[in-house]
């Protein structure tokens, strides 16, 4: 983990925010903060308002009541700041249809105060990042929807924001241009750059989220990094020991650890349940050895974010 | 401001003067132009009966180019410029512009120059082609720049009219919708163009140069008396246009700014009538002030519909407030207060309008219209604000509202008509005008005017009882949104 990364401000830091259309209240007493290369998955059903989470964060909605700081510019109304701190991709857009994609990235560059000198070779080195160069002279109305996709991330990225706002990037992509757009993401993680995320469609999350923000109702259930709350969420650690041998006697060893408790016994293999940390793991694996016992694997079972999404969605449905 | 640096004008640069594209609007124009000063050319060469000499083809070419301006300044450039907003939501764009760190006056300058770049060579190529001509036809120097500042100005309101009314469209809000009110502006704009042009004709033809206009005392040309009218609508345009930018939901007017623009509508309003009405004789003076009072109006239409605060508004504002609010609290703060008190500040322009003016001749009348009018108007502005409370919940309502105001105005009038009785007509709030009549006195008892004045308070009581109700359901919602 990089210590600098904890000790450094947040880049957002959202306390207490909410958001009432009329009597409806789509975001309720909502607090987190994201630091500096976290990449925040949001996830919730439909209705959860995650849109409306990020168009507040994005300046275009007003919060009825809380704060929220991006890169220590407090979010208001038409905040200049913010919006030059910010790259925010809306779930459904579209770019200026009669610009190129060079004049296109041009104009948001210089609208978005980069230099006269340096703005053409940042054009560039957005259109090679989305893979676009050669189009770069082609009106915006002959891209196709997942091209205008990925330009859009362009558009979001030529001034270089502290942060990153994407809502459902992937919504209405075929398959090819879904994967496309998700290397580019990941390239994006992998650079450092923090984001946060919302999308329907979480295997393209699972990736490279670091975090998890799971909303429901307008409120925060859940925030962490994915491992923590996916054992928050499951409540216990769930370990498969893949062994050579009688897994009953196995079993019974496993059983002798404190905190053990075995759930399943299968041909070659033991799944076993606890409470306790990940520490835990090491011990039993190592009390297995002690017994001579031949351990060829142990793996924790975490539940993927599907899981999560389906689980918070069951509990939003019974209440 | 450096215009050059601003990056809509960047944006619009590309789009709009591609070099296929200009050369086909410069084409158009070249055809436009060329068949003026050809047909015209012509008729002067071939002809003797249309133009006597080279002074009446240079005058009849001066109209036409002036016309031809009017038609790109007033027409096409509004357009253009009101539709700037509405592409970019068509096209899904909007966020991206909403979102570009540029303060509202690089927004406005940026679209008002930006959307009319492919337009503006050719309004200045019109402007030289119509001086050269006016100078053939021997109009003098001054009426020229009186016309062009008269046309600048009236240029600079229609394009922030129209840039205003496609921001304000966007919201769906208030009694009558925003843009309801705002369309039937763009009417009178369209109308005042026209008026614009027939008048320039006019003047031109009947050598009128020499009109002179009186505001107040002054005796002004009247191309600077409209030149300034539009000024005053360009400068509230452009306040509405920054505002609207700056903070995008909300009432187009602060509650000051909506005092201060209803003030100066009021001031210019007794300028324009103030001379005539004066020197009126007293059959006259009675319609001048009825004139005024239809004219004086306006601004009041206009606040009803744009500085009046929606639910969502109610609800932000009480959100804002850290300790529960009272009924009173609200009552205080709530539209129909605000528009009460801009009744009151207009009554108390009339009244002051109608006494100065005629030396006190109109007093008790000026009271008694003032009795009726404001206890329609308690009906009105209940009627409008159970309105915007309620009709999220039960858009039916509109329907209802309508019926019963025009009910109450209008009924009274049609059966006074029907049983050919005067007194019947007191009873409606635009009917009560009839009063400033020189013989109302003796028609009509000062009795029957306040138990008119009566019926309609009452009827705005009735109103306000569920208005109440709500209200105090909105003072409520800070508690439930805390504990929420």
């Amino acid at each position: 983990m990089d210590v600098s990364a904890v000790a450094a401000p947040p880049v957002l830091e959202v306390c207490g925010l909410r958001k009432a259309f009329g009597s409806l209240v789509a975001i309720n007493d909502v607090s987190f903060s994201v630091r500096r290369g976290e990449v925040v998955g949001l996830i919730g059903p439909n209705g959860a308002g995650k849109t409306t989470l990020l168009r507040m964060l994005a300046t275009l909605l007003r919060p009825t009541s809380g704060r929220a700081a991006i890169l220590g510019n407090e979010l208001g109304w038409g905040n200049l700041a913010i919006r030059r701190a910010v790259g925010y991709l809306p779930d459904f857009f579209n770019l200026y249809t009669d610009l190129t994609l060079r004049e296109c990235l041009t104009f948001f560059g210089r609208a978005y105060g980069l230099p006269e000198t340096t703005v053409t070779a940042r054009v560039a080195d957005m259109l090679a990042f989305v893979d676009l160069t050669d189009k770069g002279d082609v009106l915006i109305r002959h891209l196709s929807r997942g091209m205008v996709q990925r330009l859009g991330l362009a558009v979001q990225l030529v001034h270089d924001p502290g942060l990153l706002l994407l809502d459902e990037p992937a919504s209405g992509l075929d398959p090819k241009a879904r994967l496309q757009l998700r290397g580019l993401l990941k390239r994006l993680s992998l650079e450092g750059k923090t984001i946060v995320i919302s999308s329907h469609i979480l295997p393209e999350l699972a990736d490279f989220c670091s975090h998890v923000a799971i909303l429901a109702a307008g409120r925060l259930r859940l925030f962490g990094r994915v491992d923590e709350v996916q054992q928050r969420l499951a409540g216990v650690r769930r370990v498969t020991v893949r062994i050579l041998g009688d897994p009953r006697a196995a079993s019974a060893v496993a059983e002798e650890v404190a905190g053990f408790r075995v759930v399943d016994v299968k041909p070659g293999a033991l799944v076993a349940e606890t409470k306790r940390g990940v520490e835990s793991l090491a011990e039993l694996n190592a009390r297995l050895v002690s017994r001579g016992i031949a351990v060829v694997g142990l793996s924790e079972d975490t539940a993927t974010l599907e899981e999560l999404f389906m689980q918070i969605s069951g509990q939003e449905g019974e209440r | 401001m450096n215009l050059s640096a601003n990056p809509l004008l960047l944006r619009y640069r590309c789009s709009l003067l591609r070099p296929g594209q200009f050369w086909v609007n410069a084409l158009v124009y070249g055809l436009v132009a060329g068949a003026i000063l050809l047909l015209n050319g012509l008729l002067y060469g071939c002809t003797t009966t249309t133009y006597a000499n080279a002074h009446e083809l240079g005058a009849a070419i001066y109209v036409q180019f002036l016309i031809l301006l009017a038609i790109l300044l007033l027409v096409i450039g509004p357009v253009n410029t009101g539709n700037a907003l509405q592409v970019e939501q068509a096209e899904r764009s909007y966020d991206f512009f909403r979102l570009l760190p540029l303060s509202p006056a690089d927004r406005a300058v940026g679209i008002l120059i930006g959307r009319n770049l492919a337009m503006l060579p050719f309004a200045g190529l019109t402007t030289l082609l119509m001086v050269a001509s006016g100078c053939v036809g021997g109009i003098a120097g001054l009426f020229q720049v009186q016309v062009l500042v008269a046309l600048g100005s009236a240029t600079a309101a229609a394009n922030l009219a129209a840039l205003l009314i496609s921001q304000r469209q966007r919201l769906p809000r208030g009694p009558m919708k925003a843009n309801q009110v705002n369309s039937l502006l763009s009417v009178i704009v369209l109308a005042s163009v026209i008026a614009i042009c027939a008048a320039c004709v006019f003047a031109i033809n009947q050598n009128a140069a020499r009109i002179r206009f009186h505001f107040y005392a002054l005796e002004l040309p009247w191309l600077l008396v409209l030149a300034g009218l539009f000024l005053f609508a360009a400068a509230w345009s452009m306040t509405g246009v920054l505002r609207s930018f700056r903070v995008e939901t909300g009432p187009l007017f602060t509650r000051p700014g909506a005092i201060a623009f209803l003030l100066g509508c009021l001031m210019i309003c007794a300028g324009l009538f103030w001379s005539s009405f004066h020197d009126a004789c007293p059959q006259d003076a009675g319609s001048i002030l009825a004139g005024y009072v239809v004219v004086s109006c306006f601004p009041l239409l206009i606040l009803l519909a744009d500085a009046s605060l929606s639910r969502q508004d109610y609800t932000d504002i009480l959100a804002g407030e850290l300790e529960p609010v009272t009924l009173a609290w609200v009552w205080s703060r709530s539209n129909v207060g605000f528009w009460l008190g801009c009744f009151a500040i207009w009554a108390g322009a009339f009244v002051a309008f109608g006494v100065t003016g005629q030396q006190g001749r109109f007093g008790v009348p000026l009271l008694l219209v003032c009795a009726v009018t404001g206890a329609s108007f308690l009906f009105w502005a209940g009627l409008i604000e159970l309105h915007i409370l309620c009709a999220e919940r039960n858009p039916k309502l509109t329907g209802l509202f309508t019926v019963l105001v025009a009910i109450q105005s209008a009924l009274p009038l049609l059966l006074g008509g029907v049983l050919g009785s005067k007194s019947l007509v007191v009873f409606s709030p635009f009917g009560s005008l009839s009063l400033l009549a020189p013989d109302s006195g003796s028609v009509v008892s000062p009795a029957l005017v306040l138990a008119a004045a009566l019926l309609h308070f009452l009827l705005g009581v009735a109103v306000l009882i569920p208005l109440n109700r709500e209200y105090r359901e909105l003072a409520r919602l800070p508690h439930r949104c805390r504990g929420a």
